[in-house]
């Protein structure tokens, strides 16, 4: 049957084949020259550049049928591994094959792929495309091309089904009490689950592609009339401008983006909770989500941010402030015990009442090395430890556990190499870390306490009050996307301190940030406050 | 670009190892002293006698087992010379900033102690906070008394002076900086703690229901420190001493604040009453009459009763004001002999008044105020002393 379509199909269009045929040759196919290639009203000539470019893809499906009704050749293209292969069997196949009896004999070519469209394909998003690399692109996508013999249009049909996780729990950011679902690496999923939080035509989703290779989608989403066009321009800018290969994770493209690339604070929160993400673009910040990756990007974001947890909103206000004040203190024991530890003890011994004297002397009196390199071993050994713990099979994680921190920790100070008060104040120091709800902030953090311990270990507290105040001032001449990276503290807003330190009840929030956006600052009404009524 | 970083680090890294650790102490180094002693040797060099404490053992609740007490001596020309004279016995770095009290023996305060304050007030190690005591004999004999039942002697004295403090008026003891300001002013005399030692044949050991008792020691007697009295310093001099009563006058007339017992005669008994003060106030009038000065003292005290031996219905106001009174006589009399112990025995204005007379009436001061010395000893006290029983304690009536 085909074959006697192909001979008499042939001579029609033999001139137009034979002038092309030379350049479809697939030794002579030259990538340059199918850019801008439109596809042809020729199956053959369009089956030959596709397998062209599909050379040795072994799971891109070419799958030619002929109509029932007028013998018109057909084709599809498809990826098999990332389509619905059932969508196309029910909705397509079926359809143009069994139901339809005799409704399109009559028509002519031109009309017969309008026709098909609107009756017989039963697929929601359809759209023609007409140059050959956009219709590549449409397959790489996971859509569905399909041509029809002599007819100027081809359909790409939305199909896609790329293989991803279900939702899951945050793996990262958990609480105790709040929302328990968390991004997928799908980009469809993540916007799903704003999309139902956030129920507003103004909440923007802008749609991009980075990556010469990967063509990742990013999008871009904001709230219209909340977030500050300034800032929404300035995240276009920045994405503009990444020509990279791939981008496998939200963390590539933070890097592209930041203001202070050499800062060692994160300028941008990442997270992987929906909630976070909508109350953020509430606030009037820019998310960007990343396909492929859990983690969406929070910009501009600011100190405060990072010690921000959702659960300071879900719990009443007293346990908000108590835990936020917390992670503050936790923070800067963090940073700064074991530095302190140091510099008491080797230079400032007056500053330690007797009796704890007493027992530090004791405790350190078999200990072979200073202060200094005891707590620089200590922290580099726990840092390893740590480390182990990510990295580690699953299987063997508690062993791992019980040699390093049992073990090797009690030993160390039976032997009498480290004191078991150094061994108290890094396990702390370790604990108050992971206080940290954000994890690239704790890592900063993890990396500044060497230097410090350092300088405590020349200078004493001297040093300390240095890197102190050179961390101050650093993160004061910070900024994220145009906003000074220590607001609310400086420049300083009192009414944004409200959710600073302490965490104001959620009925007198009533403003939102004024360091992110100046106009539409109201975000709910006045007098919230609930009492009891008075007229009964 | 990448050459200056890299200068940025060199740099860095030479500022921080050339100057690094300079004024590092380990802990391992340094011995704490935690009380020092200094006398004047007869032949005229300072010694200095410390007490350092190292920790050793460890104990089960992770505190010391137990501690090494050093003491050590060194002699010299000057207080200073005779520090830095003790480092050639010294095992570990000496450090004072842990110095409980500072004892000065008697020979050094007679000749004057401005010296020795003048460098410990150099020395950034010495806190303000350290106590002054005064020792009848030398430091040496009093820091080389053993511990009685705490870890070290200093422990047992800091846990006198902490009890002193507290509720017992019978000796004042002054800080180290309140010493420094009575000098600078230049005024004609203060008060300081007086510390010393009895021999006894008993010594005390706490142990279990079982074993306790006192323990003979073998006809060799023990010394046990014990705080009483003050001695008065005129400039900068020793020049006697107070017993544990003078001192209480002292407190209540120049209103340091302490609590103490004071026994009264009423109902005709003696001693049959016990008044613990809780608070007092004492105001200081300088009165001029020609060339005669009269001060009168006006002491309010306020306290409690504790103690009743004699049988009597105290439910009365009429009784309240009558043992009130007692009280009173009893404080007054005790005021008397005080000042004039000042006045006639130790001719020095320890009790603050020329201090009054400076503050509150200048320009009389600068009339006399030079030869306060001779005219001190010839003025007029008067007293009027005030006592208020605010509650009778648990009980009202006496139990018998």
């Amino acid at each position: 049957m085909s074959k006697r379509f192909r001979s008499f199909k042939k001579p029609i269009k033999l001139n137009d084949l034979k002038n092309k045929k030379s350049s479809i040759k697939c030794e002579e196919i030259d990538k340059s020259s199918l850019d801008n290639r439109k596809l042809s009203q020729c199956l053959e000539e369009n089956l030959k550049a596709f397998k062209v470019i599909f050379k040795d893809c072994f799971d891109v499906k070419f799958r030619e049928f002929t109509l029932p009704q007028n013998k018109s050749r057909c084709l599809l293209i498809y990826i098999q591994e990332i389509i619905d292969t059932d969508s196309i069997n029910e909705n397509l196949l079926h359809s143009l094959m069994l139901d339809s009896k005799d409704t399109y004999t009559d028509l002519n070519e031109e009309s017969l792929m309008d026709s098909i469209k609107n009756k017989f394909i039963s697929i929601g998003g359809i759209k023609k495309v007409t140059l050959l690399n956009e219709a590549v692109k449409d397959i790489l996508n996971g859509n569905c091309i399909f041509i029809i013999s002599d007819c100027s249009t081809t359909l790409s049909l939305s199909t896609q089904n790329f293989q991803h996780r279900p939702i899951g729990e945050p793996q990262t950011e958990s609480v105790v009490k709040g929302p328990y679902e968390a991004f997928t690496e799908a980009i469809s999923i993540n916007i799903s689950q704003i999309r139902r939080r956030l129920k507003t035509p103004d909440l923007k989703m802008e749609q991009m592609e980075i990556g010469r290779l990967g063509k990742t989608q990013v999008v871009i989403s904001y709230i219209k009339g909340i977030a500050d066009e300034g800032i929404i321009n300035e995240v276009r800018e920045r994405f503009k401008i990444i020509d990279v290969d791939l981008i496998n994770d939200s963390g590539e493209i933070e890097q592209f983006i930041e203001d202070n690339p050499f800062s060692p604070f994160p300028q941008m929160v990442y997270t992987e909770r929906p909630d976070i993400v909508s109350a953020s673009l509430s606030e009037g910040h820019v998310v960007v989500f990343t396909d492929g990756s859990p983690f969406a990007l929070i910009l501009p974001s600011l100190f405060v941010h990072f010690l921000n947890s959702p659960e300071d909103y879900y719990t009443r206000f007293y346990f908000g402030t108590f835990i936020r004040i917390l992670r503050y203190i936790a923070f800067a024991i963090a940073l700064f015990l074991p530095s302190l530890y140091v510099a008491m003890t080797t230079f400032h011994q007056e500053m330690i009442p007797v009796p704890l004297l007493t027992t530090l002397i004791i405790v350190r009196a078999g200990v072979p090395f200073p202060a200094v390199i005891e707590a620089l071993l200590m922290e580099f050994t726990f840092e390893v430890l740590r480390e182990a713990g990510i990295r580690l099979p699953k299987v063997i994680g508690p062993a791992v556990s019980i040699v390093g921190a049992l073990i090797l920790g009690e030993v160390a100070v039976n032997v009498g190499i480290v004191s078991n008060v150094m061994v108290i104040i890094v396990a702390f120091t370790g604990i108050a870390s992971f206080v940290i709800p954000k994890y690239n902030q704790a890592i900063s953090i993890r990396l500044l306490r060497f230097p410090i311990m350092i300088l405590a270990g020349t200078f004493g507290l001297f040093g300390i009050i240095i890197s102190f105040l050179f961390l101050l001032l650093h993160l004061a001449s910070l900024r994220s996307f145009g906003v000074a990276y220590l607001s609310p503290f400086t420049p300083s807003s009192l009414s944004d301190w409200k959710d600073t330190f302490i965490r104001f009840p959620t009925w007198s929030m009533i403003k939102r940030p004024g360091f992110m956006s100046k106009k539409n600052l109201t975000k709910m009404k006045k007098n919230l406050r609930s009492k009891p009524n008075t007229n009964n | 670009m990448i050459k200056k970083v890299f200068l940025i680090i060199l740099i860095n890294i030479v500022l921080i190892s050339n100057t690094g650790c300079w004024g590092k102490r380990e802990l391992s180094e340094i011995g704490l002293v935690t009380a020092t002693g200094i006398d004047l040797d007869p032949n005229g060099e300072i010694r200095i006698t410390v007490i350092s404490i190292t920790p050793i053992g460890f104990g089960m609740t992770g505190g010391p087992d137990r501690s090494n007490a050093w003491i050590g001596t060194g002699t010299g020309k000057t207080f200073a010379d005779a520090r830095r004279n003790l480092n050639h016995k010294a095992t570990k770095k000496l450090a004072w900033f842990h110095n409980r009290f500072i004892i000065i023996g008697e020979d050094l305060a007679k000749n004057g102690i401005t010296d020795v304050m003048d460098h410990l007030s150099r020395n950034r190690e010495f806190r303000y906070e350290n106590r002054i005591l005064i020792t009848p004999h030398t430091a040496y004999d009093m820091l080389t008394i053993p511990a009685d039942i705490e870890k070290n002697l200093v422990l047992e004295i800091d846990g006198i002076i902490d009890n002193i403090k507290v509720e017992w008026s019978k000796s004042y003891i002054e800080n180290f900086k309140d010493i420094m300001v009575n000098l600078i002013e230049e005024k004609s005399g203060f008060v300081t703690s007086k510390i010393s030692y009895y021999k006894t044949d008993k010594t005390t050991i706490s142990t279990n229901r079982e074993d306790y008792k006192t323990i003979e020691s073998g006809g060799k007697d023990q010394d046990v420190a014990f705080i009483e009295g003050s001695g008065v310093f005129r400039e900068d001099k020793l020049v006697g001493w107070l017993d544990g009563t003078e001192t209480r006058s002292y407190i209540l007339i120049s209103s340091k604040v302490m609590s103490g017992t004071i026994s009264a005669k009423y109902n005709d008994q003696k001693d049959s009453l016990s008044f613990a003060f809780e608070d007092s106030k004492s105001n200081i009038r300088a009165e001029f009459n020609d060339n005669n000065i009269t001060i009168n003292i006006d002491l309010q005290v306020i306290g409690i009763i504790t103690g009743l031996y004699t049988g009597q219905n105290i439910r009365k106001e009429e009784e309240i004001n009558k043992m009130e009174q007692a009280i009173s006589k009893k404080i007054e009399n005790e005021l008397r002999q005080t000042v004039s112990k000042a006045q006639k025995e130790l001719k020095t204005d320890f009790l603050g008044f020329g201090d009054h007379i400076f503050r509150r009436h200048p320009n009389h001061w600068r009339k006399f105020g030079d030869s306060w010395d001779e005219i001190f000893p010839t003025i007029d006290v008067n007293y009027n002393v005030e006592v208020n029983i605010k509650r009778t304690g648990m009980i009202s009536n006496p139990t018998r």
